[in-house]
């Protein structure tokens, strides 16, 4: 059977769920961020499938990949930037031990 | 419509779709992969040659007539070493490491264009593809360096990856520049707009592109983390065998796939009529390759620091400089005209002459002398070495005469002259010498002589204390034996030697001996 | 063509789950980050399958070999290696929600009905500059202001890292 637009869809909703759970159940912080890489990953997967499948002819799907892609840098960057300064001073990257700011 | 594609239609009248895609592709993947280990192995052969004709020396000749076959030996030599994976080490990671490294320069020669036509891939985003694949290697280094549980590993691993990031970014910012000019991201596009080459428009892009890929490669001067006397070898320290071989094809093949991207990119790939195009493509590839081993064998490695600062301080905002440049000559002048060359080396100039006031030597201030004047004639001076008969000594065919007082192996003793006085026994410091006489008739006869050549010092006091001029030192030096009780002489062997003598502590022996060739001093006003 | 499509298609959707349940369930971090490389770069395969080159490209450039390398930093420099991976306090209430969301997402592709446009895209990256850059409906804007964000957080990170 042809590959059509279902196909795409359905793959990018199981990445997505899979970094949802990652991102919900895990404790180490920089699985977290991976797991929210993967959620980047399958939103690009579903926008390239709609741009090819559902209007070729506008460019604004990849153009809004291009700018998913951008975020997801600059968000990794800081990100791990806040990581590894927690770990500097509490030695630990383990999310359910970082909450000091909880009553 | 590239060869490959060619085939392809003219494939599809006889066989059905799927093969008739299929079977050019692995020709055309196989021919690929034995042109990149044939010149993987081409460029380790005219490493080893041309750095040894850099220092009046000549290469490896011993393998195979001119030494052709000495990469054949290494791959052998390779192969049949043993693996050792350190014990603590992750296997999984310690093995797929190499691997990660080596496929990445292997994917970037599916975009090089060989000739008119013979392109295995003429991506839309040609450029783009070597880049991003490019910047991949550098996951298998940091691999390699964390599966080697080894903490110097760990730390030269971290290093590269630092090293290979940072150049990375004025390399793609002098690409871009050729972009503007060429119009399009693919190759052989950017080969067909190459009315000149980009060199002569883009001086300083090139000459940022070259010291980036030199970065790039681990290439001398920025070789400080994976040489071999560096760091105990960096992040290749605990890699033998099989392994060790994919990483060091690796750096031959990225260094053979960066030089046919810079010679696409800035020498007009495959262009010029009057030889075939594949063989000017070879030529380019090999002079680039050439001023790489010219730089190897003149310049220092420089330290990781001073590597780092010459990334993001001098080369990064050189390239967006150059960048912003290009982009101005391309709205102010769009056809490119070929006298831009003033123009842009005469900014290139400047521009190289103020950020050098970055880099300052403590104490004088921006030097040229040391800096510009001094690698000017550093190269100059290996350059010259490149005509000159090398002094290499064909051992042992070629045997040079040592200087006329060597002190060398084994005491020469006359018999008839020695008179048993043991003044030698006296005199040895480390007491080899053993004597013992009986009377005879005019004098002390000498029945026992025993000299334990394994503990010799060579000092010659055995010579010097000796009143009767029995004893001399000799001029060979080739007496290496199989086993230590055969370096004990006995009085038959002493008799039974060879006389040649040295002039150490004989000054009338002097002018007979021959003239001294091994390690002669040098003359005076070369 | 179809079929070499189909079969590419159905390897590399098998490779993604796979990396990404290996990335999410794995005890060793190094070898969750190396998966994660993996599941990159196949998700650059999938955008060649939908014909956006310059995506893949980008993909490949811009996760594998920039935000892959930074990861894989921070992994080394906040080591944990006794503890490894563990899997929080909401494990059960997260696999609900996420096998709900998945439930959700399926029962909505299956039952849309897409208005699928057959044609095939002409090359893309010259249409691709055109979208970002034209002056009546090019996203210039955007464009400079991503330009300042990443300025931003570049120098957020620096200031966040560097040794007081």
């Amino acid at each position: 059977m042809a590959v059509g637009l279902e196909h795409f869809l359905i793959l990018s909703a199981i990445l997505f769920s899979i970094g949802l759970y990652g991102a919900l159940a895990k404790r180490n912080a920089i699985v977290i961020l991976m797991s929210v890489e993967l959620m980047l990953n399958a939103v690009n997967i579903s926008l390239v499938a709609f741009w090819r499948y559902v209007a070729p002819a506008l460019m604004t799907g990849q153009v809004f990949v291009i700018f998913v892609m951008v975020l997801a840098a600059a968000e990794v960057v800081v990100g791990l930037a806040i990581i590894i300064s927690i770990y500097r001073s509490r030695e630990t990257v383990d999310v359910e031990q970082i909450d000091l700011m909880k009553w | 419509m590239t060869v490959l594609q060619q085939f392809e239609q003219w494939l599809l009248n006889y066989w059905p779709s799927w093969a008739a895609y299929l079977v050019p592709a692995l020709i055309a993947f196989l021919i690929i992969v034995v042109i990149v280990l044939v010149g993987a192995l081409l460029f380790i052969y005219f490493e080893r040659r041309f750095i040894g004709r850099f220092q009046i020396r000549q290469g490896p000749n011993r393998a195979g007539p001119l030494g052709i076959l000495q990469p054949v030996a290494d791959a052998i030599k390779v192969l049949i070493k043993e693996d050792i994976v350190p014990i603590k080490a992750d296997r999984w990671v310690h093995y797929w490491a190499p691997i990660i490294a080596f496929f990445p320069v292997l994917m970037i020669f599916a975009v090089i264009p060989w000739g008119q036509g013979a392109i295995f891939a003429d991506l839309n985003i040609g450029i783009l593809y070597v880049i991003a694949i490019g910047s991949v290697a550098a996951i298998g280094i940091f691999m390699a360096g964390w599966g080697s549980n080894n903490k110097f590993s760990l730390i030269a691993g971290m290093r590269t990856i630092a090293q290979m990031i940072s150049y990375e970014i004025p390399l793609v910012l002098s690409i871009v520049g050729v972009l503007i000019i060429a119009g399009s991201l693919s190759m052989v596009s950017i080969v067909e707009a190459q009315h000149v080459p980009f060199v002569l428009l883009q001086p300083l892009g090139f000459l940022i592109f070259f010291l980036a890929i030199a970065a790039e490669l681990n290439r001398s001067p920025f070789d400080l983390l994976e040489a071999e006397s560096e760091i105990v070898s960096g992040f290749h320290t605990e890699y033998s065998g099989m392994k060790f071989a994919l990483f060091y094809l690796s750096e031959y093949a990225h260094a053979f796939a960066m030089s046919a991207v810079a010679v696409t990119l800035f020498f007009g790939g495959w262009g010029w009529a009057l030889l075939p195009g594949p063989l000017w493509f070879f030529i380019k590839v090999f002079m680039l390759f050439a001023i790489f081993l010219w730089m190897r064998s003149t310049l220092p490695r420089i330290r990781v620091d001073q590597l780092m600062g010459f990334a993001w301080k001098f080369l990064f905002p050189l390239a967006l400089i150059n960048l912003f440049i290009t982009a101005a000559e391309a709205l102010i002048w769009p056809g490119f005209p070929w006298w831009l060359l003033f123009l842009n080396l005469a900014i290139a100039a400047l521009l190289i002459v103020l950020w050098s006031g970055l880099f300052p030597v403590p104490g004088e201030g921006v030097s040229f002398n040391r800096y510009g004047r001094g690698i000017a004639k550093g190269m100059a001076l290996t350059f010259r070495h490149l005509f000159r008969h090398p002094i290499t000594v064909q051992y042992p065919e070629q045997k040079l005469t040592p200087a006329p007082r060597f002190r060398g192996y084994q005491l020469i003793w006359y018999e008839d002259q020695c008179n048993g006085c043991r003044a030698c026994v006296r005199a040895c410091p480390v007491s080899i010498i053993d004597i013992e006489t009986q009377k005879g008739e005019k004098g002390l006869v000498v029945e026992k002589l025993e000299v334990d050549f394994g503990r010799c010092l060579f000092c010659g006091l055995c010579v010097e204390a000796c009143p009767v001029q029995a004893l001399f030192m000799s001029r060979d030096y080739e007496k290496a034996t199989y086993r230590r009780e055969s370096l004990v002489m006995n009085k038959e062997q002493f008799i039974a030697a060879e006389k040649r003598r040295s002039a150490y502590a004989y000054p009338d022996l002097e002018a007979e001996m021959p003239p001294q060739t091994l390690l002669a001093p040098p003359k005076e006003g070369r | 063509m179809e079929i070499g499509i189909t079969i590419a298609f159905w390897v590399l959707a098998a490779v993604i789950i796979g990396a990404a349940l290996a990335v999410v369930l794995l005890r060793n971090i190094f070898h969750a980050a190396i998966f994660l490389v993996l599941c990159f770069f196949t998700v650059a395969g999938i955008f060649i399958i939908l014909s956006a080159d310059f995506l893949a490209g980008a993909q490949v450039l811009i996760y594998v070999g920039a935000i892959g390398v930074l990861i894989i930093f921070a992994i080394m420099l906040t080591r944990e290696t006794q503890r490894g991976n563990p899997s929080g306090r909401l494990r059960l209430p997260a696999l609900i929600v996420g096998l709900l969301f998945l439930i959700t997402m399926v029962a909505v592709v299956v039952s849309t009905n897409w208005n699928v446009v057959a044609e095939i895209p002409e090359p893309t990256i010259s249409s691709l500059a055109q979208a970002l850059f034209s002056k009546e409906n090019g996203f210039v804007l955007a464009f400079e202001i991503a330009a300042v964000l990443l300025l931003a957080a570049i120098i957020g990170a620096i200031v966040l890292v560097r040794e007081k």
